[in-house]
């Protein structure tokens, strides 16, 4: 099993040396980098080219880490035995008929492989992290309740991604293959805009990548990534502009998302720091 | 073997222990390991957690393999001319008379270019040659260093190229000791995100609510901290003086990230150190009377920034204030004391570095205010203590 991208996902060959190497091993992929290196592109990349089913895991920084595995439907089973309804099948004694699997739950009870992106892990607390140890370890879990061990069948890729807004525990870092995207440099941008716009070549993507980077190294509070540019492209192509014209940088406002970078852009309040 | 290696990482600060040195060596059962590019990243992958330390790995790994040692600065980084590389370079070339042999005819630039390009020479192939930036034969390998340990350490990778990855120094301005620049103080701003303060317990619960009543069988009314961050923040920045002029692009840096950050941040200025009163600009004309200052929230953060540089008797003197018309009795340093006695969560962030502490001729006032305060360098390091002091409750 090895994986080199996909027909719309260009990857370096160190990444996919480093993806290649983290399936052979088994171990879990940390990615960090800033938003628009594709961080969790790829996750969706490895699930399309090695035909494996995805489990997606959002965290948000009020998540537990418990649900990510399972949840007890507490009012549904409060209702049942006040009401019992015989012919739902569920026995109220039954903890089990009362669990609603999360994504790492069912990606561990599946039958195939899976492919598990846990998206954004930063966002959640250490104790969180703490809790997900086991997981990434042993491709296990315990119900807490019953405390039954649920083990992975077939242990899932583990992708997880983080924008570094907040420092992950020590014990989480040291159970995964931690690998740094770093932002494309023009060649390689090259090579993407080329998978997504075949047909599109020469001065127009010269100029495009000329002007994408110079308003990069302009210290804007929120940079334009590769998400911006494509989508810029996109929208440029579309509108039928001339190479003399994206000189111009038309529509700005895919570029740029903040208010006081567009205005900045426009020259209508200067860039602080600059 | 390989071990040494490990050693090497751990000496140079990066935590590797026995859980990766057997990951390394169960490796070979699950993946081949063709070239000394496989090995970069392999051991890249089990050694490198944080960001921090991929620029130290890249350089030990090419200090133990290719037998080059090239110092912890990026290109164009005057305190390059400080690093023990450089300096036994410049004397190897001086000697072959490569450069000129008195100092005063160097052009500093053209000097550091010149190391740099000898540097890149080297990392784009592995020879022998006279020009080495190395550390003259006593690594493991040896300059021809072809083969050790069962491990070939010669031979390209087919794509990818571990030379040409660590000649390109992706991490380097990520690595502890760097002072911050623009790029990393992302980062060093969102920790000081993670001040957080505790608060009573007052929102329902209410998952956790069910499942208690659930399982007490009775209604248990569960409550919980509400996750705000009520944080307070108040930042004092030396702004004046010629020492700390060399500072300001880093100051400003780090007062621009923390005001976009933080929303109740609170900003005054002073010159050299504090008196009775502060500045709420930063031209210092509207003044802010200590005493008002000291009746703000004590849970309050508190961040000075200033090199703590300046002549002994403006901190310690009676009428020591230097601005015309603005002495007054209580000599600076005991209006340090009260602020510090009010706000036990503060800390003096210093642009000098630390190493600098201990000499040139802000020893004495230096060492006084961090006998105060708390005092770090502006270095990710630093800044990362600093929040970690501020986190702690006392």
């Amino acid at each position: 099993m090895s994986f080199t991208g996909t027909a719309k996902y260009h990857i370096s060959s160190e990444l996919a040396q480093i993806v290649n190497m983290a399936l052979a091993m088994e171990k879990p992929l940390l990615l960090t980098g800033e938003p628009g290196t594709g961080k969790t592109q790829l996750a969706f990349a490895i699930s399309e080219a090695l035909k494996l089913d995805m489990e997606i895991l959002r965290a948000k920084s009020t998540f537990r880490g418990e649900e990510a595995c399972y949840t007890q439907d507490t009012v549904l089973r409060l209702n049942d035995s006040r009401f019992p309804d015989p012919k739902a099948g569920r026995n109220v004694q039954n903890f089990d008929d009362y669990i609603v699997w999360g994504p790492i739950g069912r990606a561990f009870r599946s039958e195939t492989r899976k492919v598990l992106l846990l998206d954004e892990i930063d966002k959640t607390e250490s104790d969180v992290q703490d809790n997900l140890l086991d997981v990434l370890e042993d491709s296990q879990f315990t119900i807490r309740e019953t405390n039954t061990v649920v083990k992975a069948k077939v242990k899932p890729v583990i992708i997880i991604t983080s924008n570094a807004k907040r420092e992950l525990s020590d014990p989480f870092l040291r159970r995964c293959f931690c690998h740094h995207i770093t932002f494309p440099a023009a060649d390689e941008m090259r090579q993407i805009l080329a998978l997504h716009f075949p047909d599109f070549s020469g001065p127009i993507v010269d100029t495009a990548l000329r002007v994408f980077y110079e308003l990069r190294g302009r210290g804007f509070e929120k940079a334009p990534a590769t998400s911006e540019l494509i989508e810029w492209l996109g929208a440029v192509q579309r509108g039928g502009f001339p190479p003399e014209e994206i000189e111009k940088v038309p529509l700005p406002g895919i570029l740029l998302k903040r208010t006081g970078d567009i205005l900045a852009f426009r020259g209508e309040k200067r860039v602080r720091g600059n | 073997m390989l071990l040494n290696f490990f050693y090497r990482l751990r000496d140079e600060g990066i935590a590797v222990g026995a859980k990766e040195i057997l990951d390394f060596y169960g490796a070979p059962e699950k993946i081949a390991i063709e070239s000394v590019d496989d090995l970069f990243l392999l051991l890249k992958l089990i050694c490198v957690r944080r960001r921090e330390d991929a620029d130290v790995f890249e350089r030990v790994f090419l200090n133990y393999f290719y037998d080059l040692d090239i110092p912890a600065v990026a290109e164009g980084d005057m305190a390059l001319l400080e690093t023990r590389q450089f300096r036994e370079w410049l004397r190897e070339a001086r000697d072959r008379g490569e450069v000129p042999f008195r100092s005063y005819e160097y052009d500093l630039k053209e000097l550091m270019k010149k190391f740099w390009d000898t540097v890149r020479e080297q990392l784009k192939e592995h020879h022998g040659g006279a020009k080495w930036v190395g550390t003259g034969g006593a690594s493991a390998f040896g300059h021809s260093g072809n083969s050790a340990g069962g491990v070939r350490v010669m031979g390209a990778g087919r794509n990818f190229s571990a030379l040409k990855v660590i000649g390109e120094r992706r991490h380097v301005a990520y690595s502890s000791r760097q002072s911050l620049s623009g790029e990393n103080l992302r980062q060093a701003i969102s920790l000081l995100k993670n001040l957080k303060k505790h608060e009573a317990e007052t929102e329902l619960d209410l998952p956790e609510t069910i499942h208690r009543s659930g399982k007490a069988g009775d209604i248990e009314l569960v409550f919980t901290a509400p996750l705000k961050n009520k944080l307070k923040v108040m930042l004092f920045i030396d702004n004046g003086g010629y020492s700390m002029l060399g500072h300001v692009p880093l100051t400003r840096l780090v007062f621009d990230k923390m005001t976009a950050q933080l929303k109740s941040l609170q900003t005054y200025f002073f010159h050299n150190t504090i008196y009775g009163h502060v500045y709420s600009d930063d031209m210092r004309t509207q003044a802010v009377d200590i005493q008002k200052i000291l009746k703000e929230d004590a849970d309050t953060r508190l961040f000075i920034i200033g090199d703590a540089s300046m002549a002994p008797s403006e901190l310690f003197s009676r009428y020591g204030n230097v601005n015309y018309g603005e002495e007054e009795y209580e000599p600076s340093i005991e209006r340090l004391r009260a602020l510090r006695n009010r706000f036990a969560h503060s800390v003096w962030l210093n642009p000098v570095p630390a190493e600098r502490w201990d000499n040139g001729f802000s020893g004495s006032t230096l060492r006084a205010i961090a006998g105060i305060f708390p005092m770090y360098d502006l270095t990710l390091e630093g800044i990362k203590r600093a929040v970690k002091n501020l986190n702690a409750m006392k």
